[in-house]
């Protein structure tokens, strides 16, 4: 089953679940294009601009609890007068498959004029995968994202990944996404997330969350996602400076993905 | 929400402010100004006929002070965003985006409408045809508009149209790009001296081409290949005054064809020549075009040589048209058109008559009966059919250059009286070649033998919010065939249109371009069209149309009679005039030709129902005048009876930046995904000016554009647009000798425009 995952899924073809962002955002289906306050960057690098402090996230899951899928990643975000810089790492696998991302990035805003602004993001991130019986190769990975807030309750992202068709080994090209999302606040307790996704190889993912927030402290979270359909649940935790997520994933066939995400803003 | 009264000049109204916006109305007619003092607002007003414009600057300071002290108190979170001061061009690529992908020539109404917007009417003398080529304004709102001006005098600023009954805030703000104001009192010109007055010239110059080549750009000349380069050359020279004057010449070379003189195959190193020189609005003289031009009469059953709107977003306006007469021509579509001299002259008030005469050639397939070396035979070859394509890269295409020749002879008499319109329309064709279609079914009636005439009469009544139109005629076959509707303005937004269309199996248009579910096809249709506008409140839209429709006789691959019908909705949300929803919706059910084999092996021609529908949801927001970002996601369902279902899809994102004030970049990543060639999906991209591009895409892959303008002065832009198309899981694009090996195809152009 473990070659199926691999072979049936190209490297970064994974995104196609929501476990890659962070567990805030595998709790609301994945769609996170449009989230604010996002360390990793993942679903869209200009989200750093939205930092007005520093960050740093650390990440972990298991996909369908199989240590063999284990991902593990941390994000530090650090804003400057010039614009918000992002670095981080990532490892996923087993000994037998290893991928290690390096991430490092760039996000400002533009205000063309108003007193609004219109953040980009640019995300450079080198993959490396290993596996001992072939040996190593790597790829380098670009992705470019933007978001705005075009009313106070409505904010709109977009991100476009690998446009210049990396690809590992000279072979096997890294996943080219792109993702068009909306966060849509109901009110200041309630947020609702969509998100278009499509994998120029892979059917287009419709996926949707939504975030409730009873108390100041406690955030609820649910989502659905399409290709593959599967659901999501979790629950935040907001402390001060400290804020702790986890999140489950369920895929009708193959069960239920854990992960849990720790972060530190200052 | 906060309020200020104002008063100016003896004009006075109210100013409120909603969110960091202050909104100044006088009377019905509403602006939205900017946080900005004085020194800054002059920037950054956009509505150069506004009002507002003459306010003082101390009224905008107090307005800004109000903005300013208010917020303070009431709104400080919204303080922290600055109001939107987006320029009122929102309608042009709206109108270019809504073109059906059937119609027949949308790059010369797409060439239309940027030459209109260029160009803008002069709402003080425009007549009500000319007014009425504007999407945004129908036949009986523009005789409104004529009918004020004549009774009330001229108009003073654009905003002054509000007074018109059936211009509501959402039309002016649609019709605004192609109108202005002339000097009051200036109306029609009609001395001799203001034939040169106010000239002004153009030229364009484009290049581009594909940079991935198909086999038919092979050097091996063992198989066939394309007589010329790849690269499409297109160039205009024209100079115009303001309303009188007018002289075009136009050129262009199609990818694959030869950039050659040779004088005796009617290639003079461009491929396709037009031009003309007209004179236009002098006394009597309504219009004299020598050179090419086209006919537009009533509803374009007889003839129409431009396109038209057909079915789309717009579900009524276009619906009832009105035909502007005789049209000088300059664009690069090679057969719609005529060739010769034209005039209309205006015999009373009310009354004009137009005369018409052309000569040209047309491209068609030549039957010729064996002895083709022979000339003495070559009279007796028959023509089978035309070729509309205007390509002539390869021997074939070449053969059927110029193949038939037409003499045409037409009239026109045109009474506008009142309520009334009336006119009647008529041509005479004769051909050096008959006719001979051939001998297949859905050939039977097609046009046959060496001469043609047409005839036929239209009319228009307006009786206050109604506008009841229609035009029959009499085919060259005999056929009596037409088109009629009625319009009702039931309130100011809402509209309704019923238009039924006879045109019966032995009618056959040969100039004709009446509406029909094939757009153009005036032929072997009978069907019947409702649709629909509303506006509930001004942010909201709503726009639907139902068509049902019967081919009485066999078409091309339909081996029987067959039906169809389309329902189509679009509801459109603007809850500021920088933001903008819409979610559309479309079904056709029509009948297909399939072979079906029976129980005994027999192969039997059948019809198949099937059904294509489409659903759009469309995002538009302008951050500011400076950045645009646009949104699409379209979801494609084909449903053949008694087949498996197909899909298909695409998800772009646009930008549009202005970089600098006179560098604007237009960007946009597109992916599609359709399991078959009917779930293509198309959508429309922004282009060089005058150009229209609306591609289909089908299979899987992306597609990504970048269009930079660069205006270093009022008189010059420099425009270059590079795109590539990515497919997935291909070894070749393209077929027949425009196959190209790979994957990708990829292509560049640019323009240059210069006015002096």
């Amino acid at each position: 089953m473990l070659m199926l995952l691999f072979l049936g899924s190209p490297p970064w073809g994974r995104a196609q679940t929501s476990m890659e962002s962070g567990a805030r955002a595998a709790a609301l289906g994945g769609a996170a294009t449009a989230l604010a306050h996002h360390a990793t960057g993942y679903a869209n690098p200009a989200t750093w601009a939205t930092f007005s402090g520093r960050a740093v996230s650390f990440f972990a899951s298991e996909a369908f609890g199989l240590s063999e899928l284990r991902l593990g990643a941390a994000a530090y975000v650090e804003p400057t007068r010039l614009g918000t810089f992002a670095a981080g790492a990532r490892t996923f696998g087993f000994e037998d498959y290893r991928e290690l991302h390096f991430h490092a990035g760039f996000a400002r805003g533009f205000r063309l004029g108003t007193t609004r602004r219109f953040l980009l993001g640019l995300g450079l991130r080198y993959q490396r995968v290993s596996i001992p019986e072939y040996g190593s190769a790597g790829a380098q990975a670009l992705s470019l994202g933007g978001l705005v807030e075009v009313r106070p309750w409505l904010h709109v992202g977009f991100q476009a990944a690998n446009m210049h068709v990396p690809k590992l080994a000279g072979r096997e090209e890294l996943a080219r996404t792109l993702a068009l999302g909306l966060a849509y606040r109901s009110a200041t307790r309630v947020m609702v997330v969509l998100d278009a996704y499509k994998d120029v190889r892979f059917p287009l993912s419709v996926r949707a969350g939504v975030e409730v927030q009873p108390v100041d402290v406690l955030f609820l979270r649910a989502g659905a996602a399409t290709e593959p359909a599967r659901f999501t649940a979790g629950v935040g935790l907001r402390l001060g400076k400290l804020a702790a997520d986890l999140a489950g994933e369920h895929h009708a066939a193959l069960g239920w993905s854990p992960a849990v995400s720790f972060g530190l803003r200052w | 929400m906060p309020q200020q009264k104002w008063e100016e000049g003896g004009r006075q109204g109210v100013a409120t402010m909603e969110d960091d916006t202050v909104w100044v109305h006088e009377g019905e007619i509403i602006f939205h100004t900017t946080l900005f003092p004085c020194s800054v607002f002059r920037k950054t007003m956009p509505h150069r006929e506004s009002f507002v414009q003459h306010l003082s600057c101390s009224l905008r300071r107090s307005l800004f002070l109000l903005l300013l002290s208010t917020s303070l108190f009431i709104l400080p979170i919204s303080a922290q965003t600055s109001p939107d001061t987006t320029d009122t061009d929102l309608g042009v690529e709206a109108i270019l985006e809504a073109l059906d992908e059937t119609l027949g020539n949308p790059a010369q109404l797409a060439e239309r409408l940027d030459e209109l917007r260029a160009r803008p009417l002069d709402v003080n003398t425009a007549s009500a045809e000319e007014l009425a080529q504007i999407p945004a304004f129908s036949l009986a709102t523009a005789r409104r508009i004529v009918h004020v001006r004549t009774t009330s005098g001229p108009f003073t600023t654009l905003n002054t149209l509000r007074a018109v009954e059936g211009v509501t805030q959402t039309v002016l703000r649609a019709a605004r790009p192609y109108l202005t104001v002339g000097a009051p009192g200036a109306g029609r010109a009609s001395r001799f001296d203001g034939l040169f007055g106010d000239l002004q010239g153009e030229w364009v110059q484009r290049a581009g081409r594909r940079l991935d080549l198909g086999r038919g750009y092979d050097d091996d000349t063992s198989h066939t290949t394309y007589a010329g380069s790849p690269t499409r050359l297109y160039t205009r020279f024209r100079v115009r005054s303001q309303r009188h004057l007018s002289l075009n010449v136009t050129l262009e070379k199609d990818p694959g064809e030869r950039f050659a003189w040779d004088p005796a195959s009617s290639v003079y190193g461009f491929d396709h020549v037009t031009g003309h020189l007209a004179v236009r609005d002098l006394g009597r003289l309504e219009t004299l075009v020598v050179g090419d031009y086209v006919a537009n009469f009533g509803q374009g059953v007889v003839l129409w040589r431009s396109s038209a709107f057909g079915k789309g977003r717009e579900t009524v306006r276009p619906l009832a048209r009105a035909g502007q007469g005789l049209v000088p021509y300059g664009s690069t579509e090679e057969n719609s058109f005529f060739r010769g001299v034209a005039v209309t002259v205006r015999l009373a008030r009310g009354l004009s008559t137009s005369a018409f005469v052309s000569r040209r050639t047309l491209d068609a397939t030549l039957d010729v009966d064996g002895e083709t070396e022979d000339t003495a035979f070559e009279d007796l070859s028959e023509a089978t059919a035309l070729s509309l394509s205007g390509l002539h890269r390869t021997p074939t295409e070449l053969d059927k250059k110029d193949a038939v020749r037409e003499d045409l002879l037409g009239s026109h008499l045109g009474l506008h009286r009142g309520a009334v319109r009336v006119g009647m329309v008529g041509y005479q064709s004769r051909f050096d070649h008959p006719f001979q279609p051939g001998e297949a079914p859905y050939q039977r009636f097609r046009f046959q033998g060496r001469r043609a005439t047409m005839g036929g009469v239209y009319a228009d009544v307006f009786l206050g919010a109604v506008h009841v139109f229609g035009e029959a005629a009499r085919s060259p076959e005999g056929g009596i065939g037409g088109l009629g509707g009625v319009t009702v303005r039931l309130t100011n937004g809402a509209e309704v249109v019923i238009l039924a269309r006879h045109y019966p199996r032995d009618f056959v248009s040969l100039h004709g371009y009446a509406f029909g579910e094939r757009n153009g096809a005036t032929t072997n249709e009978t069907g019947y069209y409702v649709g629909l506008t509303l506006q509930p409140t001004p942010t909201w839209r709503l726009a639907a149309f139902f068509d049902q429709y019967r081919f009485p006789w066999v078409r091309f691959g339909v081996p029987r009679p067959s039906t169809g019908y389309e329902a189509f909705f679009v509801i459109e949300h603007r809850p500021r005039r920088w933001l903008t929803f819409y979610l559309q919706g479309r079904s056709e059910t029509k009948e297909a030709g399939i072979t079906h084999i029976d129980a005994l092996a027999r192969r039997l021609d059948a019809l198949r129902p099937e059904t294509r529908q489409a659903l759009r949801l469309h995002g538009d927001y302008r951050f500011s005048p400076r950045l645009r970002l646009r949104a699409r996601l379209e979801a494609v369902r084909f449903a053949p009876r008694h087949a498996p279902d197909a899909y298909g899809m695409v998800l772009y994102q646009d930008i549009r930046w202005r970089l600098v004030k006179a560098v604007q970049l237009d960007v946009r990543l597109a992916f599609f995904d359709t399991d078959t060639f009917e779930t293509r999906v198309f959508t429309y991209e922004n282009d060089l000016l005058y150009t229209f591009a609306v591609p289909a895409f089908s299979g899987r892959g992306q597609r990504a554009y970048v269009l930079v303008q660069w205006t270093p002065s009022a008189r010059l832009t420099l425009q270059a647009k590079a795109a590539a198309t990515r497919f997935e899981n291909v070894r070749s694009v393209g077929s027949g000798l425009d196959e190209v090996e790979g994957n990708r195809l990829r292509e560049v152009r640019a323009q240059l425009r210069w006015r002096f």
